[in-house]
């Protein structure tokens, strides 16, 4: 009888025994494998971070380098060319000269565009408005195009590596509404919502679903576009219109909008 | 009421495979768990009839003695497919010796009394298997980083199921024999049915999670 009992015991013990293994052994794999994936994350994430401010710092540096160095020499380049024909009196040469200075004036024109499309000068100095005013304004001397603007303030001090981030999503929405939708009008609003900077674009191109693209996309456009939204915790969305794309990015900015509004 | 829940537990063994019947890949042998699932329906078809059929001693006596050997087909072909060309020679080495387990069985199997020993004995040897073959996959599931989402991953439930049943019935198959005075083993007889309610729960959901190429 008493061995039936320490049997019975035994049983119980044993089966609850068991069934803690089991689930120990399962639960300690869904722990440590959340755990190993939540590092990966964070690796990955500071992986971004570092590949997008060293891509900044090229940028900066080929900027500063085409604009100080490439430029000014072309400019001399230029001035010799100027004073070359001055003092030429031979017509023909004197055209050839002329001829020059004009291809000159065009490759000095080109990197000064390809310096300010690698780095707007005005980012670090002026702020985001302002240069989104100055990239729309060549936009629209470039392509034949209506841009519609509404900024809530032309002082909107967020981070300059935010602004940054904000600054290329937005020339890469509209480069590619621009060279794939082929819209003939964009519109661009930046309004404050308590804690929320929202950023508009809409256009009446060719619509295309982003998620979608950015799937099946082989170019790094959209990518790009993905891993700078990540970098700075925004959120983008794609609202469905009739005509078009509209896209909304949502900054959440607590604490630095609020100061420069009460400024 | 109990009456309910055994037949809902039962029936319950069949769904993972009309699962697969709707998904066209019930014989699609290429997935390691199929054959298992196979064998969970004919456990629950045979469940269901068998006391329709034969009395309830005779039936569980045959069945206590040809079931353990689909389990055995049906594990290894799964714990095979998984572990692929990997622990090839200790899964063969341990088929080898749950089969000499099993043909020994026999010998116990004299009537429908010691089925119960042949019974366990045969459990206890599967049970051990499965342990070392889940503790396995569970180790290298740590180990690899490519799995982003654990509860995405059929194995994962198939494994876990498999794990919580044998690791929760191995005491009760194996001192069966011991613990059997007439009515009493069925006195704890629910650790089976709860156990085998989340094997095929488990398994159903991992049946539906499973993605064929």
């Amino acid at each position: 009888m008493e061995n039936e009992v320490q049997i019975k015991l035994f049983f119980l013990i044993g089966t609850l025994g068991m069934v803690f293994l089991a689930l120990g052994i399962i639960l300690m794999s869904v722990i440590y494998k959340a755990r190993v994936d939540r590092l990966n994350r964070k690796k990955s994430e500071s992986l971004l971070n570092a590949s997008l401010n060293s891509e900044k710092r090229e940028r900066q540096r080929i900027a500063s380098d085409l604009h100080d160095g490439l430029s000014g020499d072309l400019s001399a380049v230029k001035n010799f060319i100027a004073l070359l024909n001055n003092k030429e009196e031979d017509y023909s040469k004197k055209e050839i000269l002329q001829e020059v200075s004009t291809v000159l004036t065009h490759a000095l024109s080109n990197v000064q565009n390809i310096s300010y499309n690698l780095m707007p000068p005005l980012l670090e100095s002026y702020g985001l408005v302002p240069t989104l005013k100055s990239y729309f304004d060549r936009i629209k001397k470039s392509n034949n195009i209506t841009i519609k603007q509404h900024y809530f303030s032309d002082v909107i001090e967020i981070p300059s590596s935010e602004a940054y981030e904000i600054y290329r999503i937005v020339q890469e929405l509209t480069t590619n509404m621009i060279k794939h939708g082929n819209s003939q009008q964009i519109s661009i609003s930046i309004t404050l919502d308590q804690n929320t900077l929202l950023f508009e674009i809409t256009d009446d191109g060719a619509a295309f679903d982003f998620n979608e693209k950015l799937q099946s996309s082989l170019g790094m456009g959209l990518k790009n576009i993905s891993s700078r939204i990540k970098h700075i915790d925004a959120k983008l969305l794609q609202q469905s219109v009739s005509i078009g794309n509209k896209f909304q990015i949502i900054l959440n900015s607590d604490n630095y909008v609020k100061s420069s509004n009460n400024r | 009421m109990e009456t309910f829940y055994f037949y809902t537990i039962l029936y319950l063994g069949i769904i993972p495979l009309i699962i697969l019947l709707f998904k066209k890949k019930a014989l699609d042998f290429k997935e390691p768990i199929v054959p298992f699932i196979w064998v969970t329906a004919i456990a629950s078809v045979y469940e269901i009839l068998s006391p329709e059929i034969f009395d309830v001693i005779s039936a569980l006596s045959y069945w206590f003695q040809i079931y353990p050997f689909l389990e055995i087909v049906g594990l290894f072909f799964y714990f095979s497919g998984i572990f692929k060309k990997k622990h090839k020679a200790t899964i063969n080495l341990l088929l080898f010796t749950v089969l000499v387990i099993y043909c020994f069985s026999f010998t116990l199997w004299e009537n429908n009394e010691t089925s119960l020993q042949s019974h366990s004995v045969n459990k206890s040897s599967i049970t051990i298997c499965v342990i070392i073959g889940c503790f396995s996959w569970f180790r290298n599931l740590v180990k690899n980083t490519d799995i982003e989402n654990l509860w995405n991953l059929p194995d994962f439930y198939f494994m876990s199921s498999i794990l919580i049943y044998y690791s929760s019935t191995v005491l009760l198959f194996s001192l069966g024999s011991f613990i059997y005075t007439g009515v009493e083993l069925y006195e704890y007889w629910w650790i089976n049915i709860l156990a085998t309610l989340i094997l095929r729960i488990l398994l159903t959901i991992g049946t539906w999670k499973m993605k064929f190429k």
